[in-house]
């Protein structure tokens, strides 16, 4: 736009400019009571001198001089605007609810003043002695005084008034007093103006208090204005800062060992500076749609700087041989020749150390000078993908979990479990030849891995807790998987019975027979022998939780009885008498039968289905060491029990028996019982030797050795990012997954779920399924141990830093798309202006325009002032502290904390940092191109650190203070590197090296005007 | 996306011709029952001047090359630097403008506001054609009889001699503080000190410093001066040309040239950015050397010099003692001149 502006009004560049004009014409027809006579009869000029018209004239004049006053007080307001009131009259009075409320009592207070003080030059001679002037009262230091005259200016402003546009104050004063003088003496008048101004303030007050607003925003309080959610300062930093300690502490975690670490401390005061500045011109952007002029320069130059240094640590970590500029170049995409000229420029004698600070310095030779040959400068993605990335590989890429550990710990656990506590026992138990944790025989890792352990938590006493849920305590061991297969059940149940009646004796011949009845016996004339048959219940096809028949046994005894009973009588008379005796006998076979019913159950307290077995009670079936036995043996062993014999065959019974039992005693069904079972309750026979139980646990534990390989060949890692870590979800629900889809197949074989081939290939089944189930179990052991170590971390982290809705989570997704490029922080802001004008320019002028970690006087920057001082207050000695970055390692473990911390199972490592950025402008002035032109200075808006004094009719009073952009927020870094024990690439230990401190050990400085110069953490280069 | 029909001056205009059509209609019949009752057109059309409002756009372009230590052509500039607006009743736009053509012995201020001055001219005839008439606007900032140092500002072509010219005058605040009691006092210290010089040269020293705080008003200037680019760049330019004006006004003396105390250039000067003191600067440009302190070299007066010249030669004793009943530097006397077209 170079158009000279020709001598005509430029067209308003709105749609909306009548409501003004509307007023005018209402003033207008207001004021024209007036009689008009038209020009015409008039013949000579000549002045008016008549007192009413007199009046006419000084209303006209006072509307002119009130609406420039009300420019006046406005622009005022804008140059020093207090939102903070004093403790005096003049601050009591304008103390509002809120500090706009302030600010706008306070703009009514400067419309007065200037009203006040514009009305008293404006004396209008009329002519023949007639004068006309306007007046409003003086202000004078009393309260009633302040208050009368507030109470006098009613301002409604577009900004905050929904019936008027932005950029649209309407202001009404009431009761200007008018007065006339003339010959005749002195006549005055009453009258409210009512006037209608445009003005930019009101937006320039509300978006500077936005920008405050937005950079007060920490990470974790993003949500202030709902769906500008990324428009804070927290997550602006966060989206520069994420993706450079990533790139920083993957570059140093995977760095070839020679290299020295290149970040050390991966955060510093120079680029979290150069990232918090980058940020804020952001928010600056986001705010008013604009940012800084100066901002483009800085950029470039401190870009520039941050890339060359950022390139200087990785070649001068690659090769200590020393880095040449062209090394350095090749990284920072600048031009050698550029670099070269800088470097000299910058030295004195023209030889240049090549080091950070120097880069950084050559780079405002550089930028300063415009003709550099330098081009754009790296973005900061640019930066970590092309150099960093490329020797650091896959920044805040996914850990690979394979299933190996969960196969092998439950393999273990199932295996050993009776003779090692947990995983790490095993490799102090001489009879166990287990290595465990796996694979780490690098001493490095050894280290990295102790040095967790005696500082996670600060102290090695909490090791158990770190190792708490490795027990190995499985449920189910090889053993006892036998002894649940090989466990059979026995019940017996006996009746017996007798067939046809017993003889019955009879009566002697004769009277008076007794019986003695004690005498009364059974006797067997004739013993017969045992006589037994046998009845074999199904051997093959049975299931385990049913009662089976086992084998029917039928004993007889047919023996031929003889029922013998005694008799006596009374015979003779009186000394005669005398007893008789006599005895009666009956003989027959009595043929009487025990019937043992022998049923039997078996494993029944395993976890597999019941799909019966085979061969059970009887040898067969190819699975399993041959010289180990079904349950063939139980027959004969229950066989025995219950019959009290030794039997070397069930064909003995009937001769064991023979011999066992006197069938001569055999009188009745009583006895037959008691003579034929020795046994009747429910017994478990022993099913195997111990020999074959040994043969037995060795075969199983080859077979779930090759399960176990199946399983680690078959199952695939899960890819696990970084987030999964952190966010409390299950990190391994694909391995379980995998597991649960193989499981069937494993345990029941391909096949449609027939039965077990034999026992053996039960006990195999069994112990298959328990295992899965094992190894499933440890992955869940691990996801809530991983979910405990990240509530942990979290509570550590978190609560040192008072942003209790943290999450680490958060923190690490966040991280996780701005790598991935997926955050979008375009947003978009404009400057209303206002209706009246033409579209108008805004300007940002910060001091600094770029906030350093290091204090500056006014000879740096000229905005410096003393705390409350003005603009004509000058004093070189002051100094000021525009930014204080702190950094600090968050309590967790300076080498990084293990994601899980057992050992062997130490996926991914977190480190965690707290950076705090505090800032405060000197100045910050926000200028529309809306000009008084007799300075051409544009209407400012300016925050700093100032006392604001009001000149009134009795002397100046302090009405407030002007606040200084100041401002504080709180990002927490958490970064999730794969561990060395699981990559060991690099170096061991991430984040800063333990035991070193870095930021500030003492109370960090303050920023803002005369900070304490002896803190720590002001960069002094 | 502004649609734009009509601009917001024409939208004035035309609601002004509107209702100014109204009134004379009801003039007119009023003047045929009540000849007697009659409002000079004078004040109808110091009326439209002083309600009527309009925004002026303009640039500060023709500072350019003006003077040789400032050349406004940083890179950083866009053209956007140069540009202004404002808003306010023609009257107002009319003050501010005569206020920027202001002249010492006849030698122009600054140049910011030349194209300004166009753009009045413009905003104001617009106002006034539309009800019919031709005009001659004339503001004038004397601040006292015979003042060397003046603002005048001149609008539309004067009026043919046949017109019939009606006169209306309006008096609207200059923006220079009233300071002729100050004055008046400063004149009485002077003549208590019973040197002959003093007097004048105290008069005139309040004077000055006054003028020169409306120009360069110190808490603004301090700002631009620490400032960077062309708002630096104006505020110096303000200071280099009043300061070459005073020199040329004492060429002719027998010291030459005794203005050499601003360097710009130089960081630790008073215009430098890190010494950047308007107070002090400003002191410079009302009171010479004098304003520098007394360890200051050289003779320059200042502008208090040309003032006390112009006092000497122009106001006299008795008239110094009542200084402010003939003192108009809070005011700026604006003069329309109107006939038919």
């Amino acid at each position: 736009m170079t158009n000279e502006r020709p001598s005509t009004v430029t067209i308003a560049e709105s749609d909306r400019g009548r409501i003004p004009f509307a007023l005018i014409g209402v003033v207008l027809l207001a004021t024209s009571s007036i009689a008009v006579v038209s020009l015409q009869t008039r013949t000579d000029p000549r002045a008016d001198t008549d007192v009413a018209t007199a009046f006419d004239r000084i209303e006209t004049t006072t509307h002119v001089t009130l609406r420039e006053a009300a420019t006046t007080g406005l622009r005022d307001a804008a140059a020093a605007p207090v939102t903070e009131t004093a403790d005096t009259a003049l601050g009591n009075a304008i103390k509002g609810g809120s500090a706009d409320d302030t600010f706008r009592n306070y703009v009514r207070l400067r419309i007065y003043l200037a009203a006040r003080e514009k009305l008293a030059r404006t004396d209008q001679a009329v002519g023949n002695g007639v004068t006309a002037s306007a007046s409003l009262p003086p202000v004078e230091g009393g309260a009633d005084s302040i208050e009368a005259a507030l109470d006098r200016v009613e301002m409604s402003a577009g900004y905050y008034d929904s019936d008027l546009e932005t950029g649209v104050v309407a202001v009404t004063i009431e009761n200007v007093t008018l007065t006339v003088e003339s010959d005749a003496g002195r006549e005055t008048a009453q009258r409210t103006f009512e006037l209608t101004v445009p003005t930019t303030v009101f937006e320039m007050h509300e978006k500077t208090q936005e920008y405050e607003r937005r950079l007060n925003v920490g990470f974790f309080e993003p949500g202030f204005d709902g769906d500008r959610l990324y428009y804070g300062f927290g997550r602006k930093f966060a989206v520069r800062q994420y993706p450079v300690s990533w790139a920083k502490t993957y570059f140093d975690r995977f760095g070839p060992k020679k290299w020295d670490r290149a970040f050390e401390p991966i955060h510093d005061d120079r680029s979290t500076e150069i990232l918090a500045n980058l940020a804020a011109f952001d928010v600056q952007q986001a705010t008013f749609g604009t940012a800084d002029p100066a901002v483009d320069r800085i950029r470039r130059e401190r870009m520039t700087c941050f890339a060359l240094s950022t390139g200087y640590k990785v070649y001068d970590a690659v090769s200590k041989n020393g880095t040449t500029t062209s090394d350095v170049s090749d990284v920072g995409d600048v031009s050698e020749a550029a670099l070269e000229n800088a470097t000299d420029a910058s030295s004195d004698d023209g030889r240049i150390q090549v080091n950070e600070d120097t880069l950084c310095r050559a780079t405002r030779y550089m930028m300063g000078n415009s003709e550099g040959g330098l081009g754009d400068p790296p973005s900061i993605r640019k930066m970590t993908e092309g150099f960093i990335k490329d020797k650091a590989g896959n920044v805040g890429g996914a850990v690979e979990i394979e299933v190996n550990p969960f196969a092998d710990a439950s393999y273990y656990g199932i295996r050993y479990g009776d003779r090692a506590e947990s995983l790490t026992d095993l490799n102090n138990r001489d009879d166990i030849s287990v290595d465990w944790p796996p694979g780490e025989t690098d001493p490095e890792g050894d280290d990295a891995w102790s040095d967790v352990k005696d500082n996670v938590d600060g102290s090695g006493e909490d090791s158990e807790d770190l190792l708490s849920g490795m027990e190995l305590d499985p449920d189910t061991r090889f053993d006892e998987v036998i002894g649940h297969v090989y466990d059979v059940e026995v019940d017996v149940s006996e009746d017996v019975s007798r067939d046809g009646p017993r003889p019955w004796a009879p009566e002697p011949p004769g009277d008076n027979w007794t019986e003695v009845e004690s005498e009364r016996r059974y006797e067997v004339v004739d013993a017969d022998d045992v006589e037994v048959t046998t009845e074999r219940g199904p051997d093959t096809n049975i299931e385990g939780d049913r009662w089976s028949d086992l084998r029917n046994v039928a004993a007889t005894i047919e023996n031929e009885l003889k029922h013998v009973r005694k008799w006596r009588r009374m015979e003779g008379n009186g000394q005669n008498v005398r007893v008789n005796t006599t005895t009666t006998t009956a003989t027959r076979n009595v043929t009487f039968e025990s019937d043992v019913d022998i049923d039997a159950k078996h494993s029944q307290r395993t976890q597999v289905d019941d799909l019966g077995t085979e061969h059970v009670y009887e040898s067969g079936g190819e699975a399993g060491p041959e010289d180990v036995p079904n349950f063939e043996r139980v027959p004969q062993r229950s066989l025995s029990k219950v019959f009290g014999v030794e039997l070397s065959t069930e064909d003995e019974l009937e001769a064991k028996l023979d011999d066992k039992i006197d069938t001569g005693s055999i009188v009745s069904e009583d006895r037959m019982g008691e003579a034929v079972t020795s046994r009747t309750d429910t017994f478990e026979p022993d099913v195997l030797e111990e020999a074959e139980r040994e043969t037995l646990e060795t075969w199983i534990e080859d077979e779930v050795d090759d399960v176990r390989a199946t399983v680690k060949d078959e199952i695939p890692p899960v890819e696990v990012g970084p987030t999964t870590f952190v966010d409390g979800e299950p990190i391994l629900d694909g391995l379980r997954e995998n597991i649960s889809d193989m499981k069937s197949r494993l345990v029941y074989g391909d096949g449609p779920g027939g039965p077990y081939e034999n026992p053996k290939a039960k006990v195999r089944a069994e112990a298959t399924k328990v295992y899965l189930d094992n190894v499933f179990e440890w992955t869940s052991r691990f996801d809530d141990k991983a979910t405990d170590t990240k509530n942990t971390a979290q509570d550590e982290v978190m609560a040192p830093l008072d942003v209790a809705d943290g999450e680490i989570a958060e923190v690490v997704s966040f991280a996780q798309r701005v790598i991935a490029g997926d955050v979008d922080m375009a947003g978009d802001a404009d400057f209303e202006g206002s209706p009246l004008y033409d579209d108008v320019k805004f300007t940002i002028d910060a001091s600094p325009a770029y906030l350093e970690s290091a204090t500056v006087n006014r000879t740096e920057l000229p905005a410096v002032r003393a705390s409350g001082d003005g603009f004509t207050d000058l004093d070189d000695g002051v100094e000021h502290g525009p930014m204080v970055t702190k950094y600090d390692n968050v309590f967790l473990p300076r080498s990084g904390a293990p994601l899980v911390p057992w050992p062997g199972f130490w996926y991914a490592t977190l480190s965690t940092w707290g950076l705090q950025i505090d800032g405060e402008y000197a100045r910050f002035e926000l200028r529309a191109d809306v000009s008084d032109p007799s300075t051409s200075e544009p209407v400012r808006y300016i925050r700093d650190d100032r006392e604001v004094a009001v000149e009134l009719a009795d002397g100046a009073m302090t009405a407030g203070s002007v606040t200084p952009i100041d401002f504080r927020s709180d990002t927490v870094v958490a970064v999730i590197v794969p561990s060395y024990t699981k990559a060991a690439t690099g170096k061991p230990g991430i984040g800063d090296p333990w035991g070193k401190r870095y930021g500030c050990a003492g109370p960090y400085p303050e920023t803002g005007p005369e900070p304490d110069e002896d803190s720590c953490n002001w960069i002094t280069d | 996306m502004s649609q734009r029909g009509i601009s917001t001056v024409v939208d004035a205009t035309l609601a002004l011709l509107l209702i100014s059509a109204s009134i004379l209609v009801v003039a007119t019949s009023l003047a045929a029952d009540q000849p007697g009752m009659d409002l000079e057109a004078s004040d109808h059309v110091s009326e439209t001047v002083s309600i009527s409002t309009a925004n002026v756009s303009y640039s500060l372009r023709p500072v350019v090359d003006d003077i040789d230590d400032v050349d406004f052509e940083d890179d950083a500039y866009s053209n956007s630097v140069f540009q202004r607006q404002r808003y306010g009743s023609v009257a107002d736009l009319v003050a501010s403008s005569t206020m920027l053509n202001v002249t010492i012995e006849g030698r122009q201020l600054t140049r910011e506001g030349e194209i300004y001055a166009d753009a009045v001219e413009g905003s104001l005839m617009e106002a006034l054609t539309g009800l019919g008439y031709d005009a001659y606007v004339t503001g004038r900032w004397q601040p006292y009889d015979g003042a060397s140092i003046a603002a005048t500002g001149t609008y539309g072509s004067p009026p043919p001699g046949d017109a019939d010219v009606q006169l209306a005058t309006l008096r609207v605040p200059s923006g220079v503080q009233p300071v002729s009691e100050d004055v008046e006092d400063a004149y009485e210290d002077g003549y208590g000190t019973g040197r002959s010089d003093q007097k004048y040269e105290r008069a005139a020293g309040v004077l000055a410093e006054t003028i020169v705080e409306r120009y360069l008003p110190a808490g603004e200037t301090q700002v631009a001066l620490e400032g960077q680019w062309f708002r630096r760049d104006l505020a110096v330019y303000r200071y280099l040309r009043i300061e070459s004006i005073l020199a040329e006004t004492e060429a002719d003396s027998d010291w030459g040239d005794e203005y050499y105390h601003f360097d710009p250039a130089t960081d630790e000067n008073v215009l430098g950015r890190s010494g950047a003191n308007a107070t002090k600067a400003n002191a410079y440009l009302a009171r010479g050397t004098d304003g520098l302190g007394p360890s200051a070299a050289g003779e320059a007066d200042g502008l208090r010099g040309v003032i006390e010249d112009d006092l000497k030669e122009t106001i006299s004793h008795e008239e110094m003692k009542s200084f402010d009943e003939s003192s108009s530097i809070e005011e700026i006397v604006i003069t329309v001149r109107v006939w038919r077209a």
